[in-house]
C-alpha cells in the first residue's frame, strides 16, 4: 500500500569479528576492537599497516561451490549475509512469486580486488588465464545481480556506488520503492572488500588512514588525537518489508526505517564542506520524511571514521539539527571498533542501532579519552551503555562529498 | 597426474559447475540435454581445467563432445601431449 510504514524483518551480516549478526553486536557491545594487523599482502612499503579484515569467514559455509568460485570476495560477503537476513526474517524466496522483492546492494569498491587479482594474472599468465566470464563477474552491478540469481529474486535489482554513503543511499531506494507501493520487500544493505593493495596504497599516499601502529588504538572518532581512518571489510544486510506484509506472514518486526534524505555538497573530490550545510539537510529531509521532530531523537550513530578534518565538520552540522530541540543527544561510533567498511557502513551503522532498540543498550566509542564535549552532544566513550531507544538517526557522509541519513525508529513508536 | 586422477578432477569440476554431486554423474549421459549444460557453464568447465592442468583447450573442439566420458578422452589427450 503506497505510503505505508517500511520495517526491517530480518539481518545477517560480514564483518571483522566474522560473519553473524549476534557475535557483531556482542562484540560492539562489549567494546572490543575487530582490527588488527594488516596480513592480506605484505604491509611493508605502507605507512599504515592494520586493517579491519574479515578473518573468519569460510564462503562454504553460506555458497555453494559453484557461487564461491564464480564471485568477488565483495559478493561472497553480501550473499552471506542476505542468506542470514533471510533465515533471520524467516522467510524463503524458493519457488515463491518474487515479482514484488527488490535488491538493493550498496558498493564502494565493488569487486576491485577482484579486478586487480584477475588483472594480475592477465599480466602474468597471459590471456589464456583471462576468466571468459570475467565482465559478468567484476562488472559493479554484479553485486547484487548475483544475490539476485542466487536468490531467484525478479522484481528491481540495483547496485548502488556513491562512496561511503552507498548502502544508506540503497536502503533509502529501497524504503522509497516499498513507499511508493513498487515492491513489498526488498534485500538490502552494503558490501565492501577494499583491502587490495592498489587502493590501499593510494589512501596510504592521501595520509588518510590512521599509522597508529597499535591496531586496537588506530581508529579514534572523534578523539583529540585522531589520526585517520582504519580501511576494514565487511558487509551488512537487511529484509525490508511493507508492515502490511510483514504482518500479513506474522514476521518478527525489528525496528521501522521511517526516514531518508540524501543531498551533495558539490565541492571536493575527497573532503566535506567545512560548512556542513548539506549533511545538516540531508539528516533533516530524513526527518521530515519519517514526521520526526529532532527533539525526539534518542541516538545518533554517527558515520565518525577518526578523520582530522571530517569528524569536526560531523559535531558541528549534529549540533546545528539539535541546537534549540533538545541537549544532551546520545552520540558514538562503531567504526572505532570495525573500523571503516566505506559501502557497507550505513547497513552496519542500522543493524547495530536495531539491536540498541532491542537491548535497550547502546555501544560507546573505543579510544574517545578526550573529545570536545558540547551541551548539545553527549559522545558516548568506551563501554556499553543501557538506556531506552526509541528514534535514532543514522548520517553516512561519502567521499565526492556526498551525504546521506537514515531515521530509525522503534516499532510502533 | 595419471589418467585416473584427471579423470576425477574432470568429474568434480564438471559437477561442481552443475551443482550436482560428482558421485551422481552419469559418465555416458548427455551433459547438454540431461544435466542442462548451457554454453556458460561450459566455458567455465573450461577455465577451471586449464587452469588445474596447465593446458589450452581449444573452445570448438569441446563443442564437439557430450558426454564426461567424451570430456575426459579429449582432456587426456591434451594432457598427455607432448
Amino acid at each position: 500500500m503506497p505510503g505505508g510504514r517500511v520495517v526491517v524483518t530480518g539481518m545477517g551480516c560480514v564483518t571483522p569479528y566474522g560473519p553473524g549478526t549476534d557475535r557483531f553486536w556482542e562484540n560492539l557491545v562489549a567494546g572490543r576492537s575487530g582490527i588488527g594487523h594488516l596480513t592480506a599482502f605484505d604491509p611493508k612499503p605502507y605507512a599504515t599497516k592494520v586493517a579491519g579484515q574479515v578473518r573468519d569467514f569460510d564462503p562454504a559455509d553460506f555458497l555453494s561451490a559453484k557461487e564461491a568460485s564464480a564471485s568477488a570476495r565483495s559478493v561472497q560477503f553480501a550473499l552471506a549475509s542476505a542468506r542470514m537476513a533471510l533465515d533471520d526474517a524467516r522467510l524463503s524466496l524458493k519457488g515463491a512469486d518474487t515479482g514484488r522483492v527488490g535488491v538493493f546492494i550498496g558498493s564502494s569498491a565493488g569487486t576491485i580486488e577482484y579486478m586487480a587479482e584477475n588483472h594480475a594474472t592477465f599480466l602474468e599468465k597471459g590471456i589464456r588465464r583471462v576468466h571468459p566470464m570475467f565482465p559478468a563477474l567484476s562488472y559493479p552491478g554484479v553485486v547484487a545481480t548475483q544475490l539476485a540469481i542466487s536468490l531467484g529474486v525478479r522484481g528491481p535489482v540495483m547496485s548502488i556506488s556513491s562512496a561511503c554513503t552507498s548502502s544508506t543511499d540503497a536502503i533509502g531506494i529501497a524504503w522509497l520503492q516499498i513507499k511508493a507501493g513498487l515492491i513489498d520487500c526488498a534485500i538490502v544493505g552494503g558490501t565492501e572488500a577494499p583491502l587490495s593493495p592498489i587502493l590501499y596504497a593510494s589512501f596510504d599516499r592521501l595520509g588518510v588512514m590512521s599509522r597508529e601502529p597499535d591496531p586496537v588504538r588506530a581508529s579514534r572518532p572523534f578523539a583529540t588525537d585522531r589520526d585517520g581512518f582504519v580501511l576494514s571489510e565487511g558487509a551488512g544486510v537487511c529484509v525490508l518489508e511493507a508492515e502490511e506484509r510483514a504482518l500479513e506472514r506474522g514476521a518478527k518486526i525489528s525496528a521501522e526505517v521511517a526516514g531518508y534524505g540524501a543531498t551533495s555538497d558539490g565541492f571536493h573530490p575527497f573532503t566535506a564542506s567545512p560548512d556542513g550545510t548539506e549533511g545538516e539537510r540531508a539528516i533533516a529531509i530524513a526527518l521530515e520524511q519519517g514526521g520526526v521532530d529532532p527533539s525526539q531523537v534518542d541516538y545518533v550513530s554517527a558515520h565518525a571514521v577518526g578523520s582530522r578534518q571530517n569528524d569536526p565538520i560531523e559535531l558541528d552540522l549534529l549540533e546545528k539539527v539539535f541546537v534549540g530541540h533538545r541537549t544532551a543527544v546520545l552520540v558514538s561510533s562503531i567504526k572505532s571498533m570495525i573500523g571503516h567498511t566505506m559501502g557497507a557502513a550505513g547497513a552496519l551503522q542500522l543493524m547495530a542501532a536495531i539491536r540498541s532498540i532491542e537491548n535497550e543498550k547502546l555501544p560507546g566509542t573505543l579510544n574517545l579519552a578526550s573529545a570536545e564535549q558540547s551541551p548539545v552532544l553527549n559522545l558516548l566513550a568506551a563501554g556499553s551503555f543501557e538506556t531506552a531507544v526509541r528514534c535514532t538517526v543514522l548520517p553516512t557522509f561519502g567521499f565526492g562529498s556526498r551525504n546521506a541519513a537514515l531515521v530509525l525508529t522503534s516499532y510502533g513508536r | 597426474m595419471d589418467v585416473n586422477q584427471v579423470a576425477d578432477l574432470v568429474r568434480v569440476i564438471i559437477a561442481r559447475e552443475l551443482e550436482i554431486d560428482a558421485t551422481s554423474l552419469n559418465s555416458d549421459a548427455s551433459l547438454r540435454q540431461q544435466y542442462a549444460l548451457d554454453s556458460v557453464a561450459a566455458v567455465n568447465i573450461i577455465f577451471h581445467l586449464e587452469e588445474n592442468l596447465g593446458i589450452s583447450i581449444d573452445t570448438s573442439l569441446l563443442a564437439r563432445v557430450d558426454s564426461v566420458r567424451d570430456i575426459n578422452d579429449l582432456i587426456f589427450k591434451l594432457y598427455a601431449a607432448p
